[in-house]
């Protein structure tokens, strides 16, 4: 009974079956990822650390043209350079006219999405490259307690951990072997 | 990979920890001699730095 099924699967799925598996797998987690994110910000939105006042206060000078400055008027020289999370959050700000508070958490879901699909990405460059694999990887990455505290709070690491997976699917490309590759279109 | 770390650096401090990570990635690669290898490897550092230098200049004068 296994042979006629499989036929059905690759019927539906076509010919590059495991390979549209699995990324549709890893999109509809990615939904998921973020879906979970707007759920544990959606009463009180995203929680705030000092750290997060100042990356507020930043984005909130900049969409109003002040530059990057604390609430204080005081400069902020010490901080990152260029803000890149703050610099975010002022840009959709400018877009939308509204207070970097309120749609943080909304910024953190849509951030939250791209580290599951590059989850996916990596483990499937991975040695275990099978769908079951791949979607049990990427499941423990989307129930992961720690990365679920990050993006519910007004961090940078929000922008950051994308960065960082985008640099491991760089830098895999050194370690894995060119017949373990694939490509990247 | 230069822009991802550059990005990663400008994000967080401790981006600057990628760039030591990128450099020994680089310099253990097979199949490349070891003076291309360090071309690559001095060129990755270098631009991926850039950015994180000139705010240090910039806010220190």
């Amino acid at each position: 009974m296994t042979a006629p099924r499989r036929e059905v699967v690759d019927i539906a799925f076509g010919a590059q079956d495991t390979n549209r598996r699995w990324r549709l797998a890893v999109i509809i987690l990615a939904f998921v990822g973020a879906g979970l994110v707007l759920l544990s910000t959606a009463r009180y939105g995203a929680g705030l650390s000092p750290d997060s006042v100042c990356y507020l206060d930043a984005a909130r000078s900049l969409a109003s043209g002040r530059g990057l400055v604390f609430h204080t008027g005081e400069p902020m020289v010490w901080y990152p350079p260029l803000y890149l999370y703050p610099m975010l959050l002022a840009l959709v700000g400018l877009v939308t006219g509204l207070d970097p508070e309120v749609f943080a958490h909304l910024v953190n879901a849509a951030l939250f999405a791209p580290v599951i699909c590059l989850s996916g990405r990596l483990f499937k460059t991975g040695s275990l490259q099978t769908t079951t694999c791949i979607v049990l990887g990427v499941s423990a990455v989307l129930f992961s307690i720690p990365l679920s505290q990050v993006y519910s709070m007004a961090w940078s690491e929000c922008l950051f951990i994308p960065l960082v997976l985008l640099y491991l699917l760089f830098a895999q490309r050194y370690w894995v072997p060119p017949t373990c590759c694939h490509s990247y279109s | 990979m230069i822009l991802s770390t550059a990005l990663a650096c400008l994000t967080r401090y401790v981006g600057v920890t990628l760039v030591s990570a990128g450099v020994v990635t680089i310099m253990l690669a097979s199949g490349v001699n070891f003076k291309s290898r360090f071309i690559r490897a001095f060129a990755y550092a270098a631009f991926s730095l850039a950015p994180l230098g000139l705010w240090g200049r910039a806010t220190t004068d």
